[in-house]
């Protein structure tokens, strides 16, 4: 009952936190005008065209969790073994999105040369020296032009090749605490109805892949207003729940501690929102949900925890696939929630049908984790 | 006697022709790739978009700008299907329109390299063009022409899709051929309809009258000045 009761605290003083703070960050993003701007605002798929337009929004509202989460956790539950990784991989994806938000905002235009601009420049380009030098970061021209297909706007912030080689930073940090930290035994995953499996070497890439689809999963969520935050109260709600079975009273604590953040988010993040989570919160949120659920050995329930940032990443990944190889649609727009809204669903229909079909998910993970 | 293409080809084509947009029915622009050269786009701006690929990719862009295409003139709309590129070209037009006749033998085109058989598979559309159409056509003369074969103008650059045919009753003689292609040689471009009335069968295609939007004997002109590959070609079924 004790860890139960510790968590439960955690909970009610991080929830009693975060609604303290939440009014003066509100003020303070508007002081700073940290608001959505035209361009970015895509959730405008409204039937009949009664757009229930977003701009003017503060959009950093991750913060919010971020630091309280941060906050307790480093007071009342911090331990070099258990929460110092996961308090220092969400805050590296917090620092990526918040510069990525900040310069969305606030930042110049940025272009990038294609691939196709590169390869016509290497032909005709009048110096020969130039030319070598195209040459050479050909690989790297590549590498941010495949990356550019993923994106749905190359705008003012971090590009996407950017973000993805600081997630993989991110995840990497996670690995190499997995990995040569936390010594072997945590090595092994737990495989639902046959034990565990000795990954070795392998928990490296693994655990990396991870972080990185999590935190770019519950990014491309952050949508619809209450969508992410919702969802993640389930999904950390599962990782909580596991935490007692397992006993564990510090990941217990820090789960809770996020759940009681979510909360208040949650409550200010309703439609109409107040503030929306931004880059800041949903990279770090996800990149910590996935964090905990290799630290607590679940990655395979994770599929479950975040069936619906799952659905949405896959959805983005299957929209650029029929678009880039059948040159194709296969949504109307993707996410997957921005489809549904095409379709004629209104937000809170697609939001809490989301919100319910994640606890589903989340109670079919929790059975199939005590198996 | 009027011979005419089945009835699921003149779909396609009163589909292009009469495209739903908002309170406006107009005639699809003329868009091409040629120029760009983009690759691994949706094909719906490339040129290569179907009536209704053209139709919801209208609505989505309206959508996301904001505008409501019900408010709109049949011109205003057209502007904003041509600012937006969602058009189609006469290849496009020409394979769109023959699918639902010949299937997909329409894009089993001869003499390709695995990398080009691979994009033709993924993206068949996408990746016809009229030289590709003539190699799975042979070249039939004037008197033998019909519903379906394409009139290639330009040396091969250009194709027309003859839509109907007429016949005397008595003698079976070409009258007169019915044409539909996606041009970008008239003003207003794109989806267009023209005749050609055969008045000697003794001289070649370009000898005949042509017509097209008021306007006459304008393949005279240039337009179908008399090239090496021009003529009328059957694709093969």
């Amino acid at each position: 009952m004790g860890i139960i009761t510790t968590s439960l605290g955690f909970l009610i003083l991080s929830a009693f936190l975060a609604f303290i703070w939440a009014p003066i960050l509100i003020a303070f993003l508007h002081r700073f005008r940290l608001v959505r701007s035209s361009e970015y605002d895509f959730t405008r798929f409204t039937p009949g065209f009664v757009y229930t337009s977003k701009l003017g929004t503060p959009i950093m509202g991750g913060v919010l969790i971020i630091g309280v989460v941060a906050f307790v956790t480093v007071v009342l539950n911090w331990t070099s073994t258990f929460t110092y990784v996961p308090i220092g991989v969400m805050g590296l994806a917090a620092l990526l999105g918040g510069i990525d938000d900040f310069l969305n905002i606030h930042g110049v235009p940025r272009q990038v040369r294609s691939f196709e601009k590169t390869v016509r420049l290497i032909r005709v380009h009048r110096y020969f020296v130039i030319r070598v030098w195209y040459i050479c970061t050909l690989p790297w021209v590549a590498f941010r032009s495949f990356w550019r297909m993923f994106g749905s706007y190359p705008g003012r912030g971090i590009q996407v090749h950017e973000k993805i080689i600081l997630q993989f930073l991110a995840g990497a940090i996670t690995a190499w605490w997995i990995y040569f930290k936390l010594g072997p035994e945590w090595r092994l995953i737990w495989i639902p109805f046959g034990g565990e499996v000795n990954l070795g070497f392998w928990i490296i890439p693994l655990v990396i892949f991870i972080v990185m689809f999590m935190a770019n999963a519950v990014n491309v969520t952050d949508g619809l207003d209450g969508l992410s935050g919702g969802t993640l109260l389930t999904a950390f709600a599962g990782l909580l729940v596991i935490s007692w079975f397992q006993g564990n009273r510090h990941f217990a604590a820090l789960n809770a501690t996020v759940i009681g953040a979510l909360i208040s988010y949650t409550y200010f993040n309703i439609k109409p929102a107040r503030f929306q989570m931004g880059d800041v919160g949903s990279l770090a949120i996800g990149a910590l949900l996935a964090v905990m659920a290799v630290a607590q050995n679940r990655i395979l329930i994770l599929p479950f925890l975040g069936c619906i940032f799952v659905l949405e990443l896959f959805s983005d990944i299957v929209q650029t696939l029929g678009k880039r190889l059948f040159g194709r649609r296969i949504f109307k727009i993707a996410p997957l929630h921005h489809h549904l809204e095409a379709l004629g669903w209104s937000e809170e229909r697609i939001v809490m049908r989301f919100w319910v079909l994640n606890a589903l998910a989340v109670c079919i993970g929790l059975w199939v984790s005590m198996q | 006697m009027i011979e005419s293409l089945p009835q699921s080809a003149r779909a396609v084509i009163d589909a292009y022709l009469t495209l739903p947009l908002g309170s406006a029915t107009v005639s699809v622009p003329y868009v091409t790739n040629t120029h760009d050269r983009k690759v691994a786009g949706l094909g719906v701006y490339l040129g290569k978009g179907s009536p209704e690929e053209i139709q919801e990719e209208a609505h989505l862009c309206a959508q996301r700008e904001r505008i409501s295409l019900d408010a709109l003139s049949q011109e205003s709309i057209r502007e904003f299907l041509v600012a937006h590129r969602l058009g189609v070209d006469c290849s496009g037009f020409i394979s769109h329109v023959l699918f639902p006749v010949i299937g997909k033998r329409l894009f089993a085109i001869p003499g390709l390299g695995f990398l080009a058989r691979m994009r033709l598979r993924f993206r068949p559309f996408e990746n016809v063009s009229i030289a590709r159409l003539m190699r799975i056509s042979e070249q039939v003369g004037l008197e033998e022409a019909r519903p379906g074969d394409m009139i290639v103008t330009r040396g091969g650059h250009h194709a027309l899709l003859i839509d109907k045919t007429s016949r005397d009753a008595a003698d079976s003689r070409l009258r007169e051929i019915r044409y539909v292609h996606s041009t970008g040689y008239f003003t207003p471009n794109g989806v267009r309809t023209g005749i050609i009335r055969v008045t000697n069968l003794s001289k070649d295609l370009a000898g005949q009258e042509w017509e097209e939007g008021g306007e006459r004997n304008y393949t005279l002109e240039g337009y179908m000045a008399d090239r090496e590959k021009n003529g009328i070609y059957r694709i093969q079924r």
